[in-house]
């Protein structure tokens, strides 16, 4: 049944796709939309290890490019993993984005981990929101007073099977939530606790209305809604940890 | 004066001979064999049981040679003797123990006394000074030690390997004309010896003249192995054997009527024997069955300890004589039950193996060792604590828990008998401690050529075979090249083709804020609600595992937990049964001799009763070989080989009856599989008698295999007879599947596919890439905690395992898993060894070989107690069975 439903795309609302790897297609102002990039990450935990992770996400994003012909690449925040890093590795960042910005417009949304600096050593001017075709854009770690529709990252949202797990889109009425470009994420399981409890915070009030898709390295597959994946899963409720919460809605610095 | 005929001291400096007259009289053994080898500056290992002497062996004549220095005006304030231990504590301890002697003798200085403040400054000194350097000494004292170097100095490895890059240190260090190497047993064995052994060479370099090298070891072999490994590649070793001084004698107690004691009755077992005792050990395998029995113990021997008030038990204000040590409880602690047991108050210490090691702790009339001690080793060392006084016998005594506790204590004593010990397998070249040794032998800017490398490294016996390849590979890792074109950002040392340089300071604090091998387990604290210190410690996984209003053991308390906070564990005093088991059970695996041992031990028994086999043998009907003469025999051969009689020989004869009874007995190339069906899913237990590691490799690789067969995940429970593999619910092969898994064909494939998405290889990947310094543990002075330390070992071994299989460290994390954790070739000889067919059988009821497996497939779930009891049930059953056959 999965493979019958596979597809290079999947719309999610009207005029916004996902498509795989985990990207956003934005039809209206052809953005591609990259949450959670993580770059420089083995640089910035002090590994002694090339920057695989600029790497990689720079030439999935190239691609996706030249494939769909975007005029914009749009970061949901945590572009970096870290706001202290090598001067070899910021370099490499920055040489990235230099290669997106000779395809197309780039605009980077800060996210937590860029810090209270923003990320501003690394990789310049960057902004809070975004919006594009009547989506407001932000990263996902301030609740949004918006009643417009919402698309955030932050969350990694994934789902979880036999030990391994897989990164997957939510989309509601009112919010959209994009996957982590990185590797090194396990991600926040979409069929916890945790999840729901952050996303009530953005207007969610179902399981139902919540739509699941998932995403491999060329295809994206629709689930449907997480409270049917939770039944299909078997997984009992479990109380929220609370733990999420709480970081959730710590006041940015 | 008293004057001895002892010859052997007129060889020493006049001073220390009349003192060895005069406190000694008379050397051990081990004296008399080590002393004139360290006199003639020879190396050599002394393999001795504790309590022998063999630290004094190895000092005197040091001690004499400063004291010829002395006279000769040539004690220069620098280090000439170097004293290296595993444990800090014995560092201390041994400090302790050779100042003692030195000031009897006149020759010790006292720190900041006038004589040692009048002397401070000048170029030659009249007195020895010792000092202790390790990562708790405070840093006004290393100071001091810089300027006023230690004749004698005790450290660590660790220690040594951040002294020997630091320039200052190095100075002291080249005048170094012994190194004592104590404990050599519990270094040899793993990456902390393979780090020493490279540090020693590092040393050999340094110092201005070839050193000797001194090895002190309780029991080990093979002993020619160790001295090589201490000595290094092209050095001669003597070797003193001293491993079998005195007798040792082991009694096998089992306190249970049927197949298994409650902990209960063990406790009481131990108090009984405990009793009639000045002071006893009581060793146990887990640390929290420590607490638990002693517990129980203090229940029975002191039951005035514990207080109720109002329902409630309140404080223990008593004055107990039982104490509990291990490693989980705070380091005041266990140095207060260590004094009190030399002091003679306490009557009893339940402890784990944390005190195998030779801690001083003064006379112990008897050991007691509970379950077995799980290899032949571990039972001579828990054993040798006993009469811990030359030529004293040690007695000691094994509480069986269950059946296959008695068949191993049987077994250890025949090993031990026979002088078959565990072989220390010296770990092969490995290549994180090789990386960060190299990043250590740079700092801060020195330079060493890849050739002298290779040279200094080769001569160290763990990486006598060291390639070229491999070291120019961690090189390249180190120097940030590593992984195809890219470059690393973070670099740990330079590498011009040539030669390794040093990139400065602060590139060198990774290497000293990182250096060892020792992972780094998270604790959290425990603490009574109220008191202002922690009681004791956990490890953070099993904070994960408790909530609030849980109950468990620590420190012989039952404590109740109020509050789980993000930097520990608050309690309250609790009366009651403990509602979780304890923290991680750190169970060793038994040794493949004695694996094998108990191996024939079983089939010993089944040949003597399968004459003519059947079940009606457990009820003996008529036309049946008469039971009594056919369980004669079994009982001749237990007495005559393994020393078994009475109530406990009849427990095995009665195990392996019924064992033959309802399936069979595995033999060395023939296994045996039963299937059963728990909770409606199919499972199958392969009984191998291979040993645990073996065993847990051959489950991996199997359940890969079965895996492949019908797309699902398989659960495996391993223990040192066999394995079990559940099925999910609903999945079933037949016979023939099941015995077609056991084949060599792409073996290590299969293992390394099992292994991929493993916490073993996971948690091995995170030890290995610390120790390599490829993400360190502590970085700008503060150790990163686990949460905080948020790096994906999976991810990150996935990434490196996809693009480059030859990196160094993801090797390394393959070799230790399949060579040293588990044991990829042993499993691979067994599959190829298997003569088919293979039997299967379908029992009515579990068979007494799998209970042990069948209750730890339930994981710590169940409380000890409970295993007990389900052991008793699933052994009702399997007497049902045969009588309702026998009828």
């Amino acid at each position: 049944m999965l493979r019958e439903s596979a597809a290079r795309s999947a719309q999610l609302a009207e005029g916004i796709d996902a498509v795989a790897p985990g990207l956003l297609w934005v039809r209206e102002t052809r953005t591609i939309v990259a949450a959670d990039a993580h770059l420089a990450y083995e640089d910035v935990i002090g590994g002694a290890l090339p920057t695989w992770s600029t790497g990689d996400a720079i030439s999935v994003l190239q691609k996706a490019a030249l494939e769909f012909g975007a005029r914009e690449f749009l970061f949901l925040g945590d572009i970096i993993h870290g706001a202290r890093m090598s001067d070899g590795a910021a370099r490499e960042v920055q040489s990235g984005l230099e290669r997106l910005r000779a395809l197309a417009t780039v605009t980077l949304v800060a996210g937590n981990h860029e810090g209270h600096t923003r990320g501003a050593d690394v990789l310049g001017d960057t902004v809070e929101y975004a919006e594009r075709s009547g989506w407001l854009m932000i990263h996902g770690d301030q609740p949004s007073l918006s009643r417009a529709g919402v698309i955030i990252g932050h969350l990694h949202p994934s789902i979880r099977s036999n030990g391994t797990s897989a990164p997957v889109f939510l989309a509601g009425p009112r919010i959209i939530v994009v996957p982590a470009l990185t590797a090194y994420s396990e991600g926040l399981d979409v069929c916890g606790d945790d999840c729901f409890e952050a996303l009530q915070a953005f207007g969610a009030t179902s399981r139902n209305e919540l739509q699941v898709v998932a995403a491999t390295h060329d295809l994206v597959y629709p689930l449907g809604t997480v409270s049917g994946l939770r039944q299909e899963l078997r997984r009992p409720s479990q109380p929220p940890q609370h733990r999420y919460r709480r970081k959730f809605l710590r006041p940015d610095r | 004066m008293f004057v001895t005929m002892e010859p052997l001291f007129d060889a020493l400096h006049p001073e220390v001979a009349r003192w060895c007259r005069d406190v000694l009289k008379e050397a051990t053994e081990p004296q008399r064999a080590a002393i004139p080898l360290g006199l003639e500056r020879r190396n050599v290992l002394v393999s001795s049981p504790t309590g022998t002497g063999k630290t004094l062996a190895a000092f005197l004549p040091v001690i004499s040679a400063l004291a010829h220095r002395r006279d000769e005006d040539r004690l220069f304030p620098r280090t000439f003797a170097l004293y290296i231990s595993p444990l800090r504590a014995l560092g201390y301890d041994v400090e302790h123990n050779v100042r003692g002697p030195l000031r009897e003798m006149g020759l010790l200085e006292r720190p900041n006394s006038p004589r040692a403040r009048l002397r401070r400054g000048r170029i030659r000194e009249t007195h020895i000074r010792t000092g202790v350097r390790t990562g708790d000494t405070p840093k006004d004292e290393r100071r001091l030690m810089l300027s006023r170097p230690p004749h004698i100095l005790m450290t660590t490895p660790e220690s040594l390997a951040v002294m020997l890059a630091m320039e200052s240190y190095r100075k002291t260090l080249r005048t170094v004309e012994t190194v004592i190497v104590d404990e050599v047993h519990a270094l040899a064995t793993n990456k902390r010896g393979a780090q020493l052994a490279l540090l020693l060479e590092s040393l050999e370099e340094l110092a201005e003249a070839p050193f000797n090298r001194i090895g002190l070891s309780a029991t080990i072999s093979p002993l020619d192995r160790v001295a090589k490994f201490l000595v290094g590649t092209d050095r001669e070793c003597e070797i003193v054997d001293a491993r079998r001084l005195r007798s040792i004698s082991i009694d096998v107690l089992a306190p249970f009527p049927n197949a298994m004691a409650p902990l209960a009755t063990v406790a009481q077992a131990a108090a009984r024997l405990t009793r009639d005792e000045r002071t006893t050990l009581v060793f146990t395998n887990v640390r929290s069955q420590a607490e638990l029995i002693a517990h129980g113990m203090a229940q029975i021997l002191e039951p005035e300890s514990i207080e109720e008030v109002n329902g409630q038990t309140r404080e223990r204000q008593y004055d107990s004589r039982i104490g509990v040590h291990h490693s989980a409880l705070e380091r005041n602690v266990r140095h207060r039950v260590e004094a009190a047991l030399r002091a003679g108050k306490l009557r009893t210490v339940v402890c784990s193996s944390s005190l195998e090691l030779g801690v001083d702790i003064g006379f112990i009339d008897r050991a007691v060792v509970i379950g077995g001690a799980r290899g032949m080793t571990p039972t001579l060392q828990r054993i040798g604590r006993a009469g811990h006084r030359p030529g004293a016998v040690a007695r000691g005594t094994v509480i069986a828990q269950d059946r296959d506790d008695i068949i191993e204590a049987a077994a250890t004593k025949r090993c031990i008998a026979d002088a078959i010990l565990e072989e220390a397998a010296i770990p092969r070249a490995p290549l994180d401690v090789l990386a960060q040794w190299l990043v250590g032998s740079v700092c801060y800017d020195r330079r060493l050529a890849i050739d002298d490398a290779l040279r200094i490294a080769r001569r160290a016996y763990p990486f006598a075979q060291l390639e070229r390849g491999d070291l120019l590979a961690c090189a390249r890792y180190l120097s940030g090249g590593g992984v195809g074109e890219d470059e690393a950002h973070v670099r740990r040392l330079g590498f011009d083709g040539e030669a390794l340089y040093g990139l400065g300071r602060e590139v060198c604090a990774a290497f000293f804020e990182n250096v060892g091998t020792i992972p780094d387990e998270q604790h959290v604290s425990v603490t009574i609600k109220g008191a202002r210190h922690a009681i004791g410690r956990v490890e953070e996984s099993f904070l994960s595992e408790i909530r609030q209003g849980d109950v468990f053991v620590l420190n012989g308390r039952t404590l109740r937990v109020k509050e789980l906070t993000s930097t520990g564990i608050i309690v309250e005093p609790h009366a009651g049964r403990p509602t979780v088991p304890q923290w991680s059970s750190h169970l060793r695996g038994i040794p493949t001799a004695l694996a094998a041992e108990i191996h024939t031990l079983r089939n010993g028994v089944a040949e003597r009763l399968r004459s003519d086999c059947h079940p009606e043998l457990v009820e003996g009907p008529r036309g049946a070989p008469d039971r009594a003469q056919v369980e004669g025999s079994a009982h001749d051969y237990l007495r005559t080989r393994y020393g078994l009689e009475g109530l406990e020989a009849g427990h095995v004869v009665r195990y392996i009856a019924e064992q033959i009874a309802l399936s069979d007995v595995p033999d060395a190339t023939h296994p045996v599989i039963e299937i059963y069906r728990i909770d409606r899913k199919q499972c199958a237990v392969f009984h191998t008698g291979a040993g645990r590691r073996i065993n847990e490799t051959l489950a991996r690789a199997i359940a890969t295999r079965i895996f492949w067969q019908i797309r699902a995940n398989v659960q495996l429970t391993t223990d040192d007879n066999g394995f079990l593999l559940t099925l999910p619910a609903g999945k079933s092969m037949r016979d023939e599947t099941w015995i077609n898994m056991l084949h060599a064909h792409d073996f290590e494939g299969d293992l390394l596919a099992g292994l991929r998405s493993s916490h073993l290889l996971r948690n091995q990947f995170r030890h290995v890439a610390n120790t390599g310094l490829l993400v360190l543990r502590r970085a700008g002075g503060k150790t990163l905690r686990r949460r905080a330390l948020s790096w994906n070992s999976q991810r990150i071994f996935e990434r490196i395992f996809a693009s480059d299989r030859d990196f160094p460290l993801l090797r390394e994390t393959l070799r230790t898993v399949t060579r040293d954790l588990l044991d990829a070739p042993g499993a691979l000889a067994y599959l190829e060894s298997i003569e088919h067919p293979v039997r299967v059988f379908h029992p009515k009821a579990a068979t007494p070989f799998t209970f042990g497996i069948i209750t730890s497939s339930f994981g710590d779930a169940v409380v000890l107690d409970d295993r007990s009891s389900m052991v008793e049930a699933l052994h009702q059953r399997v007497q049902e069975v045969v009588e309702r056959r026998a009828s």
